[in-house]
């Protein structure tokens, strides 16, 4: 059991194309035509990664807590 | 609640498009049944939202599914044929995250930006070409296709000389009417067949394109990533979504700025507009000749106050949520200084177009060239006998004549 935690955040650039809440609809929201997350630490979830691969805008961003990784956006 | 179950459905579609105009009856619709009955061309009856808020909801809640739609001759459509299996446009999280976040990464707008240079160059080489060939000349054949055909194959890694193996079978797959649905599944056979012996030569030859990519992510992985056929769809979606909306949308685009003068004379006299004057066209044109890509109601559920039973279906009309006068003043104007407010025009929620950041480089940049090079641009016949396509899921001209 892992006790890693993720954090994720949305940046201003995330024009609500709600990709990622229609997604993961536990994990993001739309709330006055941006996405926030519901929850900003998580526990390391592969389908919270592939959700924030797939934001057009790359307005996602996961770090691993313990280290401060990036882990979306690549670079 | 339940008022609307009891009306009659209505025949879809409710007339005939005439060129970009969206039929009044969507206007009436949205004020005073949201959620309409309607009898579609194939598969029985359905639902249809026409509010922008609906058309959102529908779009993101997961109780609505593209999956359940998938290969059933009984979902009401207006495709002869349902939907295939196996495509991402046929599929719900998260099966369709782990399919899109293959390809996502190639149209993300940072990646997307980094095709500028090139897109401008292809626009300049055309628009070159379409000048030189004297006038008038057929803007459609000599810009609006060939730009978005010409990026998706170089971007895709398909040969752009090899473009008549699936521009017909495309044009014949989207086909609403006039066409048997033996035609339109021998044109997707072909397409598929063609995208397969496309995988194969990027097998044997490793390629840096996005379906080398794709290749890799299915050849490489633990093989849970992607299988063989959904590799194949995969790159025929990216193809036909690819070109097909923009090539149509810019003809769409300089018809509407070429027959309403004043918004052509505003961009040449303010190119810094055109982000916006894009993001309004792409609102106010009514791309999608009718609803199209139903969702399957999981459950019961409650929309705008109709009881939706587990197992209906309901289509959305990007295009009537788009001109909601509950969320734009003035929805049937076209106005390029509008307070900005995210349209529909590229969909909403996990299947929200993967290639919107293309489109938008794309459109932007015949826009920005053409005003730039060719101010005096104008139509060559009148307005109201430019011709359009009919009988197909896209609409657009079949020839945009124009003079200098």
């Amino acid at each position: 059991m892992s006790e890693e935690r993720w954090q994720i955040s949305v940046e201003d650039s995330c024009i609500g194309s709600a990709v990622c809440a229609g997604t993961l609809p536990n994990r993001f929201r739309i709330v006055a035509d941006k996405s926030e997350p519901v929850e900003s630490e998580i526990d390391p979830d592969d389908e919270v990664l592939a959700t924030a691969e797939s934001c057009p805008m790359e307005a996602i961003r996961v770090i691993e807590k313990s280290s401060g990784r990036v882990l979306v956006p690549e670079e | 609640m339940m008022t609307a179950t009891e009306l009659p459905a209505q025949q879809y579609p409710f007339g005939p498009n005439e060129g970009l105009a969206l039929h009044p009856h969507y206007a009436e619709l949205r004020e005073h049944q949201p959620i309409a009955r309607v009898a579609m061309p194939y598969g029985g009856e359905g639902w249809l939202a026409t509010r922008y808020a609906d058309v959102r909801t529908v779009l993101a809640d997961p109780r609505f599914s593209r999956a359940a739609t998938a290969d059933r001759e009984d979902v009401p459509r207006v495709n002869p044929l349902p939907q295939p299996a196996g495509g991402i446009l046929g599929m719900d999280p998260p099966e369709h995250s782990r399919l899109r976040r293959l390809v996502a990464r190639a149209f993300t707008v940072r990646r997307t930006e980094e095709w500028r240079p090139r897109v401008e160059q292809i626009v300049d080489d055309l628009v070159t070409g379409m000048l030189a060939g004297g006038q008038p000349a057929d803007l459609a054949a000599q810009l609006a296709w060939p730009l978005p055909i010409t990026v998706i194959c170089e971007m895709l890694g398909v040969p752009y000389a090899e473009r008549e193996r699936f521009r017909g079978d495309t044009d014949t797959s989207l086909a609403l009417g006039g066409v048997t649905p033996q035609e339109i599944q021998d044109a997707r056979d072909r397409m598929r067949a063609y995208l397969a012996e496309l995988v194969a030569a990027h097998r044997a030859e490793p390629r840096d394109d996005l379906l080398g990519e794709l290749v890799a992510a299915r050849d490489e992985g633990d093989g849970d990533r992607l299988s063989e056929l959904e590799l194949v769809q995969l790159g025929l979606a990216v193809l036909v979504a690819g070109h097909e909306t923009t090539a149509n949308q810019i003809g769409n685009f300089i018809y509407t700025l070429l027959s309403r003068r004043e918004l052509w004379e505003r961009l040449v006299a303010d190119p810094g507009r055109i982000p916006a004057a894009v993001e309004e066209l792409m609102r106010i044109i009514p791309l999608g000749a009718s609803t199209s890509f139903p969702r399957m109601a999981t459950e019961d559920l409650e929309l705008d106050g109709q009881l939706i039973r587990a197992g209906e279906t309901v289509g959305v009309h990007l295009a009537a949520g788009n001109r909601d006068g509950s969320v734009y003043v003035n929805p049937e104007e076209i106005d390029f200084d509008r307070p900005e407010i995210a349209h529909l025009g590229f969909g909403h929620g996990a299947h929200h177009c993967l290639g919107a950041p293309l489109a938008r480089l794309e459109l932007r940049t015949a826009l920005a060239t053409l005003v730039r090079r060719v101010p005096q641009l104008d139509l060559a016949i009148a307005a109201e006998e430019v011709h359009w396509r009919s009988d197909r899921l896209i609409r657009g001209v079949q020839e945009l004549p124009v003079r200098w």
